[in-house]
């Protein structure tokens, strides 16, 4: 027989159906029979309900992005060469490095 | 896939591009339209407006350095969303410890046999369903989720509101799938604890 710590702690996994079947009927069984766990089972099913629907109508004001925070991310990008823009950008800085020694000696 | 679901493919695969090809109103435009919504993901993870914005501006340039690498294997806006999410995650790992209530003041507490310390367990109002139709609920169970410290809020915002499996919050958040399940269990049952004083059926005179 399950204590209520024990049911209350498999209530995530109830609600994800991750128990064996055996462990599930077991749960419920407790869940069901229990006049303090039963509303805490009913209660925990409604908390993540309410949450999955707290930010589902958001006021679309809040989903706009500020024209001020645009011109900083187009600011940003433009700070990015062309050529760093890649995958390349570390082998291109390597080469920088290893050219500048080569560099000092020509120009001597 | 449907005609139009083909016909949006086909445009964001014109649109991907034209980003790779270093187009600047491509990115503009890219800006414009996933921004908003990557925002509010930002708010919901930093509670911080400042904050919020500097991981978007982070998550778009960092999005801009790898677009070469971005090869349409997902759907270019499920992309963003994830460099834009690490990004708001490596700030709350990086953010100094801000006073945060505990949350076992939260968690049901029980006595040595198992039984439930608080007894009996009140019933609340009616189902989520009921309680959405009240205006003021959404806004309750949001500020709620702010109260929430932030190793546990991040858990419940990635699972339950931005729907990643349990592998990829794992990753997401450098921890086992284990430590993300208990984490998430003792997240909603502390939400549950915080919503309780607003939501319990109050007894009738």
């Amino acid at each position: 027989m399950l204590t209520c710590r024990e049911a209350i702690d498999r209530l995530s996994e109830l609600e994800s159906r991750d128990l064996t079947p055996a462990e599930r009927r077991e749960t419920k069984r407790h869940l069901v029979g229990c006049e303090d766990c039963l509303p805490y089972w009913r209660s925990y099913r409604t908390t993540v309900a309410l949450e999955r629907a707290a930010y589902s109508k958001e006021d679309p004001a809040d989903l706009e992005i500020p024209e001020a925070l645009v011109r900083e991310v187009l600011a940003s990008a433009r700070t990015v060469p062309a050529f760093l823009a890649s995958t390349g950008y570390v082998v291109h800085i390597f080469w920088g490095i290893a050219a500048a020694p080569l560099l000092t000696f020509w120009l001597r | 896939m449907t005609a139009e679901g083909r016909k949006e493919r086909g445009s964001e695969q014109e649109l991907v591009l034209l980003l790779q090809s270093g187009d600047e109103l491509a990115f503009e435009r890219l800006v414009r339209e996933q921004g908003g919504r990557l925002l509010a993901v930002a708010r919901r993870f930093l509670r911080d407006e400042e904050e919020a914005r500097d991981a978007v501006q982070e998550g778009f340039l960092s999005a801009y350095r790898a677009l070469d690498r971005f090869d349409q294997g997902s759907r270019l806006s499920t992309w963003l969303h994830r460099i834009v999410i690490n990004a708001c995650l490596m700030r709350l790992r990086s953010r100094r410890r801000r006073p945060e209530e505990p949350i076992e003041d939260f968690l049901p507490r029980f006595q040595d046999d198992g039984h439930q310390v608080r007894h009996p367990t009140p019933e609340w109002e009616g189902s989520a369903e009921t309680l959405l139709a009240q205006s003021q609920t959404r806004a309750i169970v949001r500020e709620a989720i702010d109260r929430l410290p932030d190793s546990y809020r991040g858990v419940l915002l990635l699972r339950d509101i931005e729907e990643l499996s349990t592998e990829e919050a794992a990753r997401s958040l450098g921890v086992t799938e284990n430590a993300v399940k208990i984490r998430l269990h003792r997240a909603r049952q502390a939400l549950r604890g915080l919503l309780e004083p607003h939501f319990r059926r109050t007894a009738s005179c």
